[in-house]
């Protein structure tokens, strides 16, 4: 009995793609490389292109320096662009709360610690990538479902309004540069 | 040093997306989390999407409803203050509030609630449900309090309620003015009031509603239980409306005319009358076209012309009394069976060899306003004869399949095609689950039906002579029951006829004694799916017909088939 090899799936990408490539550095020199329509999705860095004038031909030549963005960051929102370059555009909710549900992939995607989660929206923000934004929000949003203040302090690390006095309060009393 | 980032140092322009996606009930929480995140929300005001809210005030407790989540906050009166609970979908929390007011709280609550709501509510239902059965004369004593309290809250807002369409359960002008004047009359649309503490219809002015921007601004507007008695001209600016009068006579009708006559937004109208003057109907508007919804009720309906409109006035019984229904039907304005028809007349025009098979399926039918089906129908019917007139040539049609229901519908199709084609009818019902009786009284004198060769009648029982079949050469009908009688008019229907070579009758109840009594004893076989076949044989002159009887679901089919002489089929046990 032969077995049948088994059929790769035939990338829709692959056969779409317009192999034109861009060169991104993060700000720990970490170097990615990002297809015109998945580079498309951040307004900050198809600008840029555009004003720098990057075509096909020197395009991997002239890497992209983006100074604010980390490597783990920019990774995470190279594979999201990589992901989403073909998503056709999403109706504009008008009830968060019962329309929009996070896809799986993405869930996964974004399933890091707060602290990450938030200097990736930073980064995001930075780069104007908004469907990210609005995914990341929806964490960020879902982790406040259902709780208790006391509980989104702790979830969100702030302190108490006690505390934030007794913190202005010794800051102000320990001896500034001056004094 | 560089905080590490958190919720609370995310830009403006973040925070902001963050708290429209977080939900209303979120951001309520997030007030409470610490001063800078409610300075935030109360500064940014970030757009909230609630779109359904409902406001119940009961004599000891306030039921605020957000129906996202199904979150239900009640606020009962206590000893010591207000009680507040909350009921979520899985849990109930309550909390006590000491010296505060049930129903302060529970609209300073709503009041923050609905502070960042800028699209209008889709739907906010607020009741005044007031109500006691120890002490009636107190109510509306108690009634004025709570209405003052809302009213202090509602014009502490600084803004308009932001509702699109609000449904209010009060009894008199006074309740509905305290919430009907702080509504936003840029959004508001629509406006549904009943009455929420008597069983009875009331009477109700609307003198001051009649005044407001709130007012004037309306689409919709319904009022159940709430007598009015102004002029109908104030009704005029609406699109649709319904309202409960009290008696329906000739001078209101005439009313009734005049106002649809000079508003041109107006649409339908429903009208709730205790009484009703039926002579002074007919005066005007002549005798109604009566007929009867799947319930058996009797529906009365006039058509008017008021150019370039119709109108329809359609009288139905009501609990106790009647529902006076007007509707402005535009005449001229193309619908879409008109369109509809003007395209098949086009396609038509140049068809001159015949169409093989012409299908017509009559699906009138809606699950949920059975009212209208026939009076839908006919007006089809109608058109449908109006066009096929004009055409100037008949339908060159060969075989015509159709699903109908009634000799008018098959008169509305069959006189149009082409008598000189037409060559076999496979009619069936896709209607009614039983068999159904179709008269074809005026079928049978058509033209069309004369020149036929095969006919299929499914599930339609028909009831004239069989010798209106004899022209035919294949036929299979319906009919009910198989007597004596019958089987002889069978018998010389294919004796005399040239042309008939084989029949199927479906019977509800056959007679078998008579069968047997004129056939003799039947040979029994089984077919292929071993259903009990009978079968006989009988001589015709040059011929010799077949008969053969089977069960099928609740019915028996009969089958003869003709054979000349020489080629008779033997039957096997004969051999």
């Amino acid at each position: 009995m032969s077995v049948e090899p088994e059929v790769p799936i035939v990338q829709v990408e692959e056969v779409r793609e317009n192999p034109v490539l861009y060169k991104i550095i993060s700000s720990d020199n970490h170097v990615f490389t990002i297809s015109e329509h998945a580079v498309k999705l951040s307004k900050t860095l198809w600008d840029l292109i555009t004003n720098l004038g990057l075509t096909a031909e020197n395009a991997l030549d002239n890497p992209i320096p983006v100074e604010n963005v980390n490597g783990k960051n920019m990774e995470t929102i190279v594979q999201f662009c990589e992901r989403h370059k073909y998503d056709e555009e999403e109706p504009e909710y008008t009830n968060y709360i019962r329309e929009f549900v996070l896809p799986e992939w993405d869930r996964q995607l974004l399933s890091i610690d707060n602290e990450e989660l938030f200097q990736l929206i930073l980064a995001t923000n930075y780069l104007d990538i908004q469907k990210l934004m609005d995914y990341c929000c929806r964490v960020i949003g879902d982790m406040a479902k259902d709780k208790t203040p006391e509980e989104l302090r702790i979830i969100y690390g702030i302190p108490t309004d006690a505390e934030d006095d007794a913190l202005e309060r010794s800051a102000s009393d320990s001896p500034g540069p001056s004094g | 040093m560089t905080c590490p980032p958190s919720l609370l140092n995310m830009p403006d322009v973040v925070m902001n997306i963050i708290l429209k996606k977080v939900g209303v009930q979120s951001v309520q929480v997030l007030r409470k989390v610490c001063r800078d995140l409610r300075n935030f929300i109360e500064e940014h005001k970030s757009e909230s999407y609630i779109d359904q809210a409902t406001l119940a005030i009961d004599l000891d407790s306030v039921h605020l409803g957000f129906p996202f989540n199904s979150i239900v906050v009640k606020y009962k009166k206590h000893e010591k203050g207000c009680r507040v609970i909350c009921q979520k979908t899985y849990n109930t929390t309550e909390k006590n509030l000491d010296n505060s007011d049930f129903l302060e709280t529970a609209l300073n609550d709503f009041k923050v609630i609905m502070k960042s709501q800028k699209n209008g509510v889709e739907f906010f239902n607020i009741c005044f449900k007031l109500f006691t059965l120890d002490d009636i004369g107190d109510q509306e004593l108690i009634a004025a309090g709570f209405r003052e309290k809302l009213e202090k809250s509602l014009q502490s807002w600084d803004h308009p309620v932001p509702v699109r369409r609000i449904i209010i359960g009060a009894v008199n002008q006074t309740e509905v003015m305290s919430i009907l004047r702080y509504l936003d009359p840029k959004l508001l649309e629509n406006v549904e009031m009943s009455a929420s503490r008597y069983v009875d219809s009331i009477p109700m002015e609307i003198d001051k509603i009649m005044e407001t921007d709130q007012w004037k601004n309306l689409k919709t507007l319904k009022m159940s239980g709430l007598i009015v008695l102004v002029p109908l001209k104030h009704f005029s600016h609406l699109t649709t409306c319904s309202i409960f009068r009290k008696s329906l006579s000739g001078d209101e009708l005439t009313e009734l005319r005049n106002t649809f006559q000079h508003s041109t937004s107006l649409n339908s109208m429903e009208v709730t009358y205790q009484f009703l003057n039926k002579s002074d109907i007919c005066n005007q508007l002549g005798l109604p076209t009566v007929t009867q919804d799947f319930l058996g009720t009797k529906i009365e309906t006039w058509e008017v012309g008021v150019s370039p409109n119709t109108l329809r006035f359609t009288l139905v019984p009501k609990e106790r009394g009647y529902a006076f229904i007007i509707r402005k039907i535009p005449i001229q304005k193309t619908v879409p069976s008109r369109i509809f028809l003007d395209d098949f007349k086009i396609i038509m025009k140049n068809q001159k060899s015949a169409v093989g098979n012409f299908q017509v399926h009559f699906h009138l039918f809606k699950d949920h306003d059975f009212r209208n089906e026939e009076l839908l129908e006919t007006k089809f019917l109608e058109m449908w004869r109006q066009s096929v007139q004009q055409w100037g040539h008949l339908i060159p049609v060969k075989e015509l399949i159709m699903s109908t229901v009634s000799e008018q519908e098959v008169m509305s199709v069959l006189p149009y095609l082409d008598s000189e084609f037409l060559e076999s009818i496979d009619m069936f019902d896709a209607r009614y689950v039983e068999s159904f009786p179709i008269n074809t009284d005026r079928i049978i004198q058509l033209k069309q039906w004369k020149n036929l060769k095969t006919l299929k009648m499914n599930h339609l029982i028909v009831s004239c002579p069989l010798e209106q079949f004899s022209h035919f050469s294949t036929v299979s009908i319906f009919r009910t029951s198989l007597t004596g009688e019958e089987l002889t008019e069978l018998k010389e229907v294919f004796a005399k006829s040239t042309t008939l070579t084989s029949m199927e009758l479906t019977y509800s109840s056959i007679n078998k004694t008579e069968i047997c009594d004129q056939f003799g004893q039947p040979c029994k076989t089984h077919d292929e799916m071993s259903r009990n076949i009978k079968t006989w044989e009988t001589r015709l002159p040059h011929s010799t017909l077949q008969i053969s009887l089977v069960r099928k679901e609740k019915n028996y089919v009969f089958r003869l088939q003709k054979y000349p002489q020489q080629e008779a089929v033997k039957c096997p046990a004969d051999k």
